[in-house]
This record gives structure tokens, sequence and C-alpha cells, in this order.
């Protein structure tokens, strides 16, 4: 009976990670790279040069910009994303005598100043593929994503029965052993990482709670605007009752910044400059580990605050540090390092996964010279979803900096390359044979990220020496993360190249000879 | 340099979780541990991996302290798990 559970859980474990594997490989690859979102937007908008050293005085300064730039307006809103963001975000309501086509957005640098950047997403765009994909409609998406979710949770566990040794094994990494270090891999990645991974699959799934189980509101709200009304209220400006000065921003900052102990991430001004003025302080997102913000009202003609908004109830609070721990926006730079390589170790697993999906099944094939269209569809979409999708993430890099400044629909064109990039390594992964297929689709991979340093220097005045000299950590870690990212496709790549042909034939014949021909090489 | 202490708790303790093992013993020490040794190592690495959450949550904040403390685990093991691979590739020549 124990053989025959056990069996069955890996049967339900190979499946599963096939089927949903490919979607979850993309899941991993861009949501990993989100825990450095705000680093990667910030390269990709080399027009900000400066970020705000002091949130309470970037605010002060936001407030003085719009009084100038925005008078009249009904509603003044500023967005930091916290202590890494590129800049802050303005955003405003004109008043009635304002022309129609009258802007309602601007970027502010640290030393609070306008800035032009380039028209992109950055790394929101990644981010947000992560869970809301791309040109299909957001609602499905996530049912989609939420699925995949499901599915890495029940190959988790099933994995877990699956693997018989997980302590005796759990030192164990062999090279040069063919499907054994494919499997080796595949086991490392998971066990040695598996808090997080755990943890990571599990908190998505909760984070779109909601999503997938309405029925908590439907049966206690009459629709969803309603509770989030009540869960998540937005004031929105009252009526205007007649000119009165604003009251100074400062220290309505600084007093919320004491009473929270943490740093203010957006102020809202609602009617400014009359007596119905409302400014309302929000904590910063990444100030604390629970999602939730708290925020503080207070009368913008007097200064006083009227109103307090604390996360409140067991429930919510558990719910709202389960999505926090997920997005990790809290981690100081260490922690950040660290969720970003338990990050890469899931899409390690993934990957090696469905490799060992068609190694395991090559040496067993009837005619490995021609294996059957399952089995060629699988390893084809492996280098289609592995090779692809980082192909297409370097391709979106080299458009930002590529791509005209002026062009109309930009960021989408950005966007556009990188699928386009992703399907060409599809087609170009069914047209050719599959060993050619890897090796040609990694050596374009690592070509195309080591790129991107090279056509960053060339187009920008940010380049890596020039990042180095300055101490700008963030742009030389970039480039020096692409050059990395490049060597590791490179290293798969040169695997590939020498990895003997046919070897899953030779594979018995391989055992106990040294029939790699070249001692201590680790060619997989 | 808490989270490098931590970082060193981590390691040391899959370290030694290593080197009791029979398996291991001859790729990362050269000779093989006496069983009574090998029980004091298990213990003693056992313990470091758990003393460090202590250490961790009285120094950054239980919660704060156990997500970093989780990482270093981590960390900690793939370092161990890397050497080990580099020491037993030199060890046997010819694989």
């Amino acid at each position: 009976m124990k053989g025959g559970f056990r069996q069955s859980m890996a049967w339900l474990h190979t499946w599963t990670g096939l089927l949903l594997g490919w979607l979850l490989f993309a899941i991993f690859v861009t949501g990993t790279s989100a825990y450095f979102q705000e680093e990667i937007t910030r390269w990709m908008t080399p027009e900000v040069h400066s970020v705000p050293a002091d949130p309470a005085s970037g605010f002060v300064a936001a407030t003085e910009w719009l009084q100038r730039e925005a008078p009249g307006g009904s509603e003044w809103s500023i967005y930091s994303t916290g202590k890494r963001a590129a800049g802050l975000q303005l955003y405003w309501a004109n008043g009635p005598d304002a022309p129609a086509d009258a802007p309602t957005s601007a970027r502010l640098d640290g030393t609070g100043s306008e800035v032009f950047a380039r028209e992109t997403l950055g790394g929101w765009f990644l981010y947000r593929f992560h869970y809301d994909l791309h040109y299909i409609n957001w609602y499905w998406a996530r049912w989609l994503v939420g699925i995949a979710a499901m599915a890495m949770l029940v190959a988790i566990l099933s994995g877990i029965v699956t693997h018989k040794k997980i302590l005796a094994d759990f030192f164990l990494l062999r090279f040069g052993k063919g499907q054994r270090s494919w499997l080796d891999a595949h086991n490392a990645s998971s066990v040695l990482f598996l808090p997080f991974i755990l943890m990571i699959t599990y908190t998505g799934l909760v984070s779109l709670a909601t999503h997938y189980m309405p029925w908590g509101i439907a049966a206690n709200y009459t629709d969803e605007g309603k509770f989030f009304e009540e869960t998540a209220p937005w004031p929105v400006p009252a009526e205007k009752a007649g000119p009165a000065p604003l009251a100074p921003i400062g220290p309505m900052v600084e007093q919320a910044e004491r009473r929270w102990g943490t740093a203010v991430g957006s102020v809202r001004i609602l009617n400014p400059g009359d007596r119905s003025a409302q400014v309302i302080v929000s904590s910063a997102p990444d100030a604390g580990m629970s999602i939730a913000l708290r925020s503080l009202t207070f009368d913008g003609v007097t200064g006083r605050p009227v109103r307090a908004q604390d996360p409140s109830g067991a429930a919510t609070v558990t719910e709202d540090t389960m999505i926090g721990i997920h997005a990790g926006r809290f981690a100081s730079p260490l922690l950040r390092v660290l969720y970003f390589l338990s990050g890469l170790a899931g899409c390690v697993m993934v990957a090696s996964g469905l490799v060992l999906w068609t190694v395991k099944r090559r040496a067993k094939l009837p005619d490995p010279e021609r294996p059957h269209f399952g089995f060629r569809l699988v390893e084809k979409l492996n280098i289609a979803a592995i090779a692809g999708l980082s192909f297409g993430i370097a391709v979106y890099f080299l458009a930002n900096r590529l791509l005209p400044l002026g062009i109309a629909g930009r960021s989408d064109q950005e966007i556009d390359s990188m699928f386009i990039a992703w399907g060409a390594v599809a087609i170009w992964a069914m047209a050719r044979p599959v060993r050619r297929a890897w090796l040609e689709a990694l050596s374009a991979t690592a070509l195309a990220f080591a790129l991107v340093p090279v056509v960053n220097a060339l187009t920008t005045d940010r380049s890596l020496f020039a990042s180095l000299a300055a101490g700008d950590s963030v742009f030389a870690a970039f480039d020096g993360a692409m050059l990395l990212i490049a060597a590791g496709f490179g290293w798969a790549a040169l695997k590939v190249a020498r990895r003997p042909s046919g070897q899953g034939r030779r594979k018995t014949a391989a055992r106990g000879s040294s029939a790699r021909g070249v001692p201590g090489t680790e060619a997989v | 340099m808490i989270h490098l202490l931590l970082f060193l708790l981590a390691f040391a303790g899959f370290m030694m979780l290593c080197a009791a093992r029979d398996r291991h013993q001859r790729d990362l020490l050269g000779r093989k541990l006496p069983a009574k040794t090998a029980v004091g190592l298990r213990r003693t690495g056992l313990f470091l991996l758990l003393l460090a959450y202590p250490v961790a949550g009285v120094a950054l904040g239980w919660g704060y302290g156990a997500v970093e403390w989780l990482g270093h685990l981590s960390g900690g093991a793939l370092l161990t798990v890397l050497l080990l691979t580099r020491l037993s590739a030199r060890g046997a020549p010819g694989r």
C-alpha cells in the first residue's frame, strides 16, 4: 500500500508539474525579478539621477511644485514607493479652468524638480505580469495563475512524499551523471529552499484569495465596491466651500512619522486651497511586514489631525502580513538578496523538473532517434519556455535603450519587443533539432544579456565604469547582474555543446566506465 | 554584523550536520569519524541552526528575524552543498 501511495503521488507530481510547469516558470522568473522592481525601474529610466533622500522634505517640495504647476485642482496626490523609489510620482485632477489636454501627472526627482523620463513601465511590468499576464483579460489571467499556483502546491506536497530520502540525500549534488544530476539539481533547489518555496506558493494563493473565493464578500455585501469602501475607504473631494490657505504639509508628515515610527509613503490633498481641504497621509509600502497601510487625515486649513485609520482584525492582519512576506517590500538589501536567491532556486527547480521529464523518458523511448509527438512537443516547449522567456526579458531591457525616445506608445513597444523575441525563440525551437535549438537559444540569451551593459554604455552616460566611478550601486549592480546572468546562460550553452550526442541511448553502457572520455569533466 | 553571524551559524550548523554523515565524511574530512563524534556533531549542528532563530529574533524582531533566519538557513545549506560537491569532485578523480 505504501509503495502504491508513493507511486500515485509520483504520478501526481509528474503531471501537475509538467502541465503547468511552463506557466509556473514564467511566474517564478518575473516574480523573482519583482524583488528588484524599483531598481529595474531606476535602470530603465536613466534620466532620473537622484532619489528622494529625505521623504518628509520630498513631500513638502512636491506640494510646493503642485501649488505652482497645478493650482485650482480638486485633488493632488504624491506617491513614493519607499526607500528605494525612483523619484516621487505625482497625480492631480485639474480645476474647471484648465484646458482639457493639460497634464495630470508628473515625476519629481530627489531635488524636487520635474524629470522627463522615457516612457516605460520598467520593473512594474514584470511584476504585474507575474499574476496578471499580458494580452489577455486580467480576470481570466488571475484564474490561470491561480490554477498554476494550486498545481504548484500539489506538486510540492506530492514531491515531498515522492522524495524517499529527503534527509539522507540532503547534501547530494552530483555533476556529470546525466539523469541523476538533473534529479539532484531538482531536489537540491527545492529541498534547500523549501521554506521559501512553500511560503511563496501558499501566500501567492492567499494574495488573490478573494478573487478565487468571492463568496465571503458576496454573502455580506451587496457588491464588491461596498466591501472595499468599508475596508479601504477612499475619500473624494467634497463640495468647495470658499478659499482658505493650505496649512504646511511638513508638520503633518512629521506628526504621522512620529505616531507610527515609520516613514510616510503618500500624501493626498483634497480641495487644496479651500476651506474644506483635507490631507490624508499614509505610511510607506515598505514600512512594515504587513501590506496594510496606516493613514492619518488632517484638516487642510488648521493642520490638526481629524481621523486615524489603522489596520484592525486578526484575520485581516494575518492576510496582509502573509501578502507582505510574499512581496518582501519590507526587506533590507541583504534580505532582498536572500529573497532573490530563493526565487532563482524556484526557477531552477521548475526548469530542472521540466528537463528531467524529458531526460527520464528519453532513455526509455522505443526509438530515441524518432521520439513520439508528445515527447517532441515537451522538449520544444521547454526550450520555448525556459530560454525563450529569458531571451525575451533581455530584449525588453535592450528595447528600453534602443527604441526611439519620442515615439507614441513606447512602453507598449518595449513589452511587444519582449513577446516578439519570446515567440521568435519558440518558433526557432520548433524548426530546429532539439539539441541545436537548445544550444542556439541559450547562446542567444547569453549574448543578449551580455549586450545589455554594452548597449547601456553606448546609449547613456551611465555605463558600468561611470557608475562604479560615481559609486552608483543600483546601476553598477544591474549591469553586473546582467553579466552574471549572461555567464550563467553561456555556461549552460557550453554544457549542451560538450554533451555527446545520443547520450540517452548510451546511458546504461556509460555506467561504471568513464564513457565521458575525459576524466573529471562535469558534462551533464 | 548580526547578518554575518546568522549566516555563519547556519553555515556551521549545516557543515556539522553534513560531517556527521558517514557517506560525506571521506569527501569532507578525508577520514571516517567515530560514531560518538558523529552524534556530537549532529547535535551541535542542529543546536546551532536552532540557536540562530532566537539570535535573529532578539536582534531583528521575531517576525523579521524569522524570515531572515529561514533565508540564512537556505543560504548556509546551499554553500555547504556546493562546497561538498567541489570537495567530492576533487577527492574522486576519474569521475
